[in-house]
């Protein structure tokens, strides 16, 4: 009896501390775009409780620019999440009492049905729990999967979680969370006030904005990023799309490393631009040499200077002339001679007067090319509506009358070979030496009168 | 009370055993011209003392019921009087349409309701009805009904809040509700693009998708109900 009751006691207390031993628990904590959670130091598995409370609320888009978003925690993108690879993850999703729509979250870092959406619909006021196993590292995308899962995603609901290899990469100096986005408004880009969501700019996958970090403007200047010459800088890149790839790029910079896609091989070096899905992201890595603002684009360049797709990079420290010098002088670029020449002063060659047969081959470009439409190829025209230029008296009768047409046009009624037309001619923006030209041309074609016109001509009429 | 006529709808969602674009006949009904209002709930609640705030069992209404109705809603200074009641839960909606001899709407009935237009209008018009309502600034308290009429007569059902349907959850409930199959997956992400027969009617994935998510005893702040009824009212 006495040594059954200590075996069990025994038993009891191994159980006990196997527990203790087994179990760590802590609260993720969550960081606001462009703030990375810092590393975790820990070298074993824990259980970590993730909180995060999906809220509707305006918010500005642009300089006033509002929108309705649905948020992760409040803020597009949502925040960013750091677990550890073989963590056990608690997940708590609350919809906010306020809220209108029911959310629910796909991590893509999730093993299992739907990636927890399954799982976590919550309609407003309420909480919903799951767990999973962080069994794959890498960087992933969350987003909102309630139906119609793409308009949840449109309206901001997206942000990254990173599931930190058992083997963490090597410390970098700085580390920064930029997510690009699309959204879809009613009024044009930059139209004022709150903009709602347009459904047929979504499907046809025509954004009105392009954006890191949920709104225009905020990643640049006083909010850029910032490091020091010699830093190494890694940004975990996530695209929430809904729709759009991204060829992420940063003027100035190579990036020494990139892990393709995410994921956990530093698959390739020295690379200018690196493409993210929409619904992915990749990691990057480079060292700042050189100090100065490096622009984050998407190298789609008119998302960037158009749609808003800019994000800024602030280096300072020591200049080093070595890597880059700075601009060492400006001479003007000709392309005729082949070497790079001074600018000339302001002599200016006369250029030679042409020969009639050169104003006639130029006047024929010029009718081909804007008359003939009209007056027709062979000059007939169309009677009764566009009188004919072969064989016309009307344009025999009178040089400085056809000149004065051509450049201020002609409306009202004319006889010409005995029809009458009443039509307009609109004027046309030819300069002076192509109406010499043309009316060359023409005085030298279907049986008129071979005048030359020359340009002086032309400008004094 | 509105007479509403017989007709066919064509559900959102299909049924997996029979072929999609399945019409369902919908007998006539009659449907209340509004959602109940906070003084229509103030005054059930006056004649039904046990669905008072604070006393149904947590069973029936959970912790949030009834958080937006003032006590003096039955005095006439009250802005909110005719503002839908909502943070009602399915069972106390229930028994308010009992009391009064009717039932709360099927949800075929209900969406058969809802996909009629306003005179001269076209689904088009709903659909940014709908979008502008997700889109609007939150006003402090709910507006008063009336916002939007379609061709029947029947006020808002689009526009201002989210309504129970007696069976709320028949697009959630699989063969086997005991196992972890309770909410309808294929209402989820690239899934919802295999049932339903109209992929543009984004409002629709979002009321059964707000439907799935419900449970009996739920309240929210967009939550409300009207009632409907076979026979002719009383």
């Amino acid at each position: 009896m006495d040594s059954k009751i200590r075996i069990l006691l025994l038993t009891l207390t191994l159980l006990f501390q196997l527990n203790c031993n087994e179990v760590v628990q802590e609260e993720a904590r969550l960081t606001t775009a462009p703030e990375v959670p810092p590393v975790i130091e820990r070298n074993n598995e824990a259980k970590v409780i993730i909180n995060l409370e999906t809220v509707e609320q305006v918010g500005k888009l642009s300089n006033g620019v509002e929108y309705t978003f649905w948020t992760f925690g409040g803020t597009v993108p949502g925040p960013m999440i750091r677990v550890r690879e073989g963590d056990e993850v608690e997940f708590h999703l609350k919809n906010h009492p306020s809220s209108k729509m029911p959310h629910n979250i796909d991590l893509h870092a999730v093993t299992g049905p739907g990636g927890g959406a399954a799982s976590s619909l919550t309609v407003p006021g309420r909480s919903s729990k799951f767990s999973f196993k962080a069994i794959n590292p890498g960087l992933f995308i969350y987003h909102c999967a309630t139906a119609p899962v793409g308009m949840h995603i449109a309206n901001g609901m997206y942000g990254l979680i990173y599931v930190q290899p058992k083997e963490a990469l090597k410390k970098a100096d700085k580390e920064y969370y930029v997510l690009q986005s699309e959204f879809y408004t009613i009024g044009k880009h930059g139209a004022p006030g709150l903009q709602g969501f347009n459904m047929e700019k979504a499907i046809s996958e025509n954004p009105d904005y392009i954006v890191f970090n949920g709104s225009v403007g905020a990643l640049t200047e006083e909010k850029a990023i910032t490091a020091n010459v010699g830093e190494t800088i890694r940004l975990f890149v996530g695209n929430g799309g809904p729709n759009l790839i991204s060829s992420f790029h940063v003027i100035g910079e190579v990036f020494d490393h990139v892990y393709t896609e995410a994921g956990t091989e530093a698959n390739q070096k020295n690379v200018q631009t690196t493409l993210i899905p929409a619904g992915g992201a990749t990691i990057v890595e480079f060292k700042v040499e050189v100090p100065g603002t490096y622009i984050l684009v998407d190298h789609s360049i008119f998302r960037a200077f158009n749609k808003g797709a800019l994000g800024m990079l602030k280096v300072s420290g020591a200049t080093n002339t070595q890597i880059y010098s700075g601009k060492q002088g400006e001479t003007v670029y000709l392309p005729e001679g082949g070497a790079i020449q001074k600018m000339k002063s302001d002599t200016k060659e006369e250029p030679r007067p042409k020969t009639k047969e050169e104003k006639i081959a130029d006047g024929s470009r010029v009718f081909n090319a804007v008359c003939s439409a009209c007056h027709m190829k062979d000059g007939k025209g169309l009677p009764g509506t566009f009188p004919p230029l072969a064989k016309s008296d009307y344009l025999n009768a009178d040089k400085a009358r056809a000149i004065k047409i051509l450049k201020n046009g002609l409306s009202g009624e004319i006889k010409v070979n005995g029809i009458k037309y009443n039509n307009v001619m609109p004027h046309l923006e030819l300069s002076d030496d192509d109406i010499a030209n043309v009316l060359t041309y023409l005085y030298n074609s279907w049986d008129n009168k071979g005048y030359e016109i020359s340009s002086e001509e032309v400008k004094r009429n | 009370m509105v007479y509403i006529p017989s007709g066919t709808y064509t559900p959102f969602l299909s049924d997996k055993k029979t072929i999609s674009k399945r019409k369902i006949k919908i007998p006539g009904f009659y449907l209340d011209q509004y959602p109940t209002s906070n003084l229509e709930f103030s005054q059930f609640l006056e004649k039904n003392p046990k669905w008072r705030k604070g006393l149904p069992s947590p069973l029936f209404a959970d912790e949030t019921y009834l958080a937006e109705l003032d006590s003096n809603m039955l005095g006439s200074d009250s802005k909110k009087r005719n503002s839908p009641v909502t943070f009602v839960s399915w069972f106390s909606a229930t028994a308010y349409c009992e009391f009064y001899g009717k039932r709360l709407p099927s949800s075929d009935e209900w969406e058969y309701v809802a996909s009629i237009p306003p005179k001269n209008k076209d689904k088009k018009f709903i659909q940014s009805v709908i979008l502008n309502w997700y889109g609007e600034k939150r006003p402090e308290s709910l507006p008063e009904r009336g916002k939007y009429k379609n061709r029947w007569g029947i006020y808002d059902m689009h526009g201002i809040i989210w309504e129970w349907v007696y069976d709320f959850n028949s697009s959630s409930v699989t063969e086997d509700s005991r196992a972890d199959k309770d909410l309808e997956r294929n209402l989820f992400c690239g899934g919802g693009a295999l049932q339903a027969n109209d992929f543009e009617d984004y409002a629709s994935y979002m009321r059964f998708g707000y439907r799935s998510g419900l449970s009996g005893k739920y309240t929210a702040k967009y939550l409300g109900f009207r009632c409907a009824s076979s026979s002719p009212p009383p």
